[in-house]
């Protein structure tokens, strides 16, 4: 009884530290539901959490094999958050040998997505389909599907469970677990199953571990840093490492920065052959 | 034009003098193609393409780019055709087996949706991959025939090129003062062509008189209008200017000229996604277009050419992605050097492991009309970030007449490494 008040007094010094447009927000979810038993509730915090109108950053990946052979990106993200329309840009700058490579995609409330792509050799913007989500994101370790959906988990995806909670510090974490809903599901995600633990306050998972279609462990992100960006938490830094392979990627932002009146003709399908634009 | 090169230069000069914060970006590309002939057993390519490249921004809406390529090739599969050029942008001959080429010299200008290019450029149009129905503005690079990794593989030439949007439809206009056309394969080469079809009518093994080139200088003019509806693109487009192919014209006793005849094209192009799949078309309709024709032996006559394709590009579980193309290209009347129709089909396979380090891929190309193709499975290895490797070979099958089959004895096993800095 009293480590469920030291959460819940933990929770509420989370919420008072919240951001006030994210305290705003209609129809508080209650923190003993919370910490205690719903995991769609859980869910639901995490799948509503607050994304920016508009955010760049420049983004470095790191890729690293069972070898030890290391690959690195360099790239302009640029992501925007309006009308229903979730759009991120990525305008690759090295190395050498992809730079000039652009990705765009557009994420659609209410129909297909789309995406494109600009390969410098073609000389053409093409529209490309959308990758199965369960595929690998440019050759990292992250699918499509862990990219466009931002560490959060589709509600009709998944059958959710909660795991718990546990204090470290100032910190409060619930342990929240997913199943494929079903078999469908699970061949387009490419996961069977997650287990993730979340930050409270932020609405992140810190740590999630995937297991393949199989019910094979596959796969453990780590979500080392967060940072709030304008009005939203924002992932900083992470890892996700293929415990099948062995390869590992890394991932961090840095001069990120809000950009409330984002240009959105940057999204603009042709804008991406014109090279790396200047954002503000 | 040199007055636009002498304004460009200026442009960048003046643009630089009165930048404080300038940033250069320098870049180079080295890339190594050798082939062995799989029926001579005898080195078939061995080609090194070596690219500078810089660009320069001067502003948040200036910039500009340089691109050239040094290429020099020692073995059967050459260098191509100098004189299919315009003076212009002619590849500067540093010996017989070495050139210098000019492939980009622009200076960008952007704003919001908004470019304007002046320079040394190519304009690639069409929503099919490789398969030109409405993709004609530029010349092309044909010395290796259909064999290479992106096609067309683009000639750039001097011009201007504006792109903006207004009222919902993208605007991308364009006008090119060069008359390049083609390059070809060299005489002797490789890829030279052997068809009739592609000889003024002259049978295979016949040898082809001396040959005279006649490039044009009539400008290319360009509009496309892009309009976007949901998950389609649509595009209407018009193209005025010299026809990149040339026919073929008597020329005086024991010679032909090559000429490039000015035609317009009118197309029209679409695409959708849906989901993990987008599907593409693309209709061009060039009236009196110019052909050669049987009788009298290198004749010449304006008939009308339709043009068609359609597309898919599929996005398959584990990473495969597939592509399928079908096109008709058909001519009317008699007396025609080519059939009047050409059925053409692609296929291509992918599947890429191991986080993209490893790609292998299978294309097929056929001429469903003339029942010749060929097939060409490859392995590329992306090393590390600066060098990649690919192998893989080329099989032909046909009759000496079609459009594969003349090269159906050029079967060939290849390899290539590209080192980027």
């Amino acid at each position: 009884m009293f480590r469920w008040l030291k959460i819940a007094a933990c929770v509420g010094v989370a919420a008072l530290g919240m951001p006030s447009a994210m305290a705003e927000d209609p129809a508080p979810v209650s923190l003993n539901a919370l910490i205690h038993d719903d995991a769609d509730a859980v869910a639901k915090l995490i799948a509503e959490r607050r994304s920016n109108e508009g955010r760049a950053a420049t983004m470095h990946f790191h890729l690293q094999n069972k070898a030890g052979r290391v690959r690195e990106r360099t790239a302009l993200m640029v992501h925007s958050d309006v009308e229903d329309v979730e759009r991120i840009a990525i305008f690759f700058n090295k190395p050498a040998m992809i730079e000039e490579t652009a990705f765009l995609s557009h994420n659609h409330e209410a129909r297909d997505d789309e995406n494109w792509l600009f390969l410098p050799a073609t000389e053409r913007v093409r529209r490309i389909p959308v990758s199965e989500r369960g595929d690998n994101f440019m050759g990292t370790d992250l699918t499509y599907g862990d990219v466009n959906d931002n560490f959060k988990f589709g509600l009709d995806d998944w059958t959710f469970a909660h795991g718990g909670a546990e204090i470290e510090g100032d910190k409060t974490y619930v342990f929240l677990s997913g199943s494929a809903k079903t078999e469908a599901v699970r061949n387009e995600l490419g996961y069977a199953s997650f287990a993730a633990k979340i930050d409270l306050k932020t609405a992140f998972p810190v740590r999630v571990e995937y297991t393949d279609k199989d019910g094979e462990p596959l796969k453990i992100v780590h979500v080392h840093e967060i940072d709030v960006v304008g009005d939203a938490h924002t992932a900083m830094r992470f890892t996700a490492e293929n415990l099948q392979t062995g390869h590992k990627t890394e991932v961090h932002f840095t001069n990120m920065r809000y950009v409330p009146n984002l240009d959105q003709s940057v999204f603009d399908p042709s804008a991406l052959s014109y090279g790396v634009p200047e954002i503000g | 034009m040199r007055l636009m090169i002498c304004l460009l230069i200026a442009s960048v000069v003046g643009a630089g003098a009165s930048a404080s914060d300038i940033s250069i970006k320098p870049k180079l590309e080295i890339e190594q193609r050798s082939a062995v002939g799989l029926e001579s057993r005898r080195a078939d390519q061995a080609l090194w393409i070596v690219k500078p490249q810089a660009q320069a921004r001067f502003s948040r809406s200036w910039s500009a780019d340089v691109s050239v390529r040094v290429e020099t090739a020692v073995a059967d599969t050459g260098l191509g055709s100098r004189q299919t050029y315009a003076r212009i942008s002619r590849p500067l001959k540093i010996s017989s087996e070495a050139r210098l080429e000019i492939d980009e010299a622009v200076l960008t200008w952007r704003r919001k949706g908004a470019r304007l290019r002046l320079g040394k450029q190519t304009v690639a149009w069409g929503v099919l991959d490789g398969l030109q129905v409405t993709d004609r503005f530029d010349a092309v690079r044909r010395r290796e025939s259909v064999y290479i990794e992106n096609r067309p593989d683009r000639i750039s030439r001097w011009g201007a090129r504006g792109e903006f949007s207004t009222g919902g439809v993208r605007w991308d206009a364009a006008v090119m003062l060069d008359g390049t056309g083609d390059q070809l394969a060299a005489r002797g080469d490789t890829f030279e062509v052997a068809a009739p079809r592609f000889r003024g009518g002259l049978p295979a093994g016949t040898p082809l008189p001396q040959l005279l080139f006649d490039v044009p200088k009539e400008a290319t003019i360009g509009l496309r209008a892009t309009h976007t509806f949901g998950s389609n693109d649509a595009s209407l487009l018009v193209i005025n200017g010299p026809d990149t192919e040339p026919v073929i014209a008597p020329a005086g006793l024991g010679a032909v000229t090559l000429n490039y005849r000015s035609r317009t094209l009118i197309g029209a192009s679409w695409q959708r996604s849906s989901g993990s799949r987008v599907y593409r078309t693309e209709i061009a309709w060039i009236p009196e277009h110019p052909v050669n024709t049987s009788a009298p032996l290198l004749g010449f006559d304006r008939r009308n050419r339709l043009l068609a394709g359609a597309g898919l590009d599929w996005s398959l579980p584990a990473s495969v992605f597939l592509n399928a193309q079908l096109g008709v290209d058909w001519v009317e009347g008699d007396r025609l050097i080519r059939p009047n129709t050409d059925v053409i089909s692609t296929l291509r396979v992918q599947k890429s492991w191991a986080n993209d380090e490893w790609k292998a891929g299978l294309e097929t190309i056929a001429s469903l009309s003339d029942g010749d193709g060929t097939v060409r499975p490859s392995i590329t290895w992306q090393l590390n970030d600066r060098l990649r490797l690919q192998t893989g070979v080329d099989v032909v099958w046909g009759s000496d007449d079609g459009l594969f089959g003349q090269h159906a004895d050029r079967d060939r096993a290849w390899t290539r490494a590209r080192l980027n800095f």
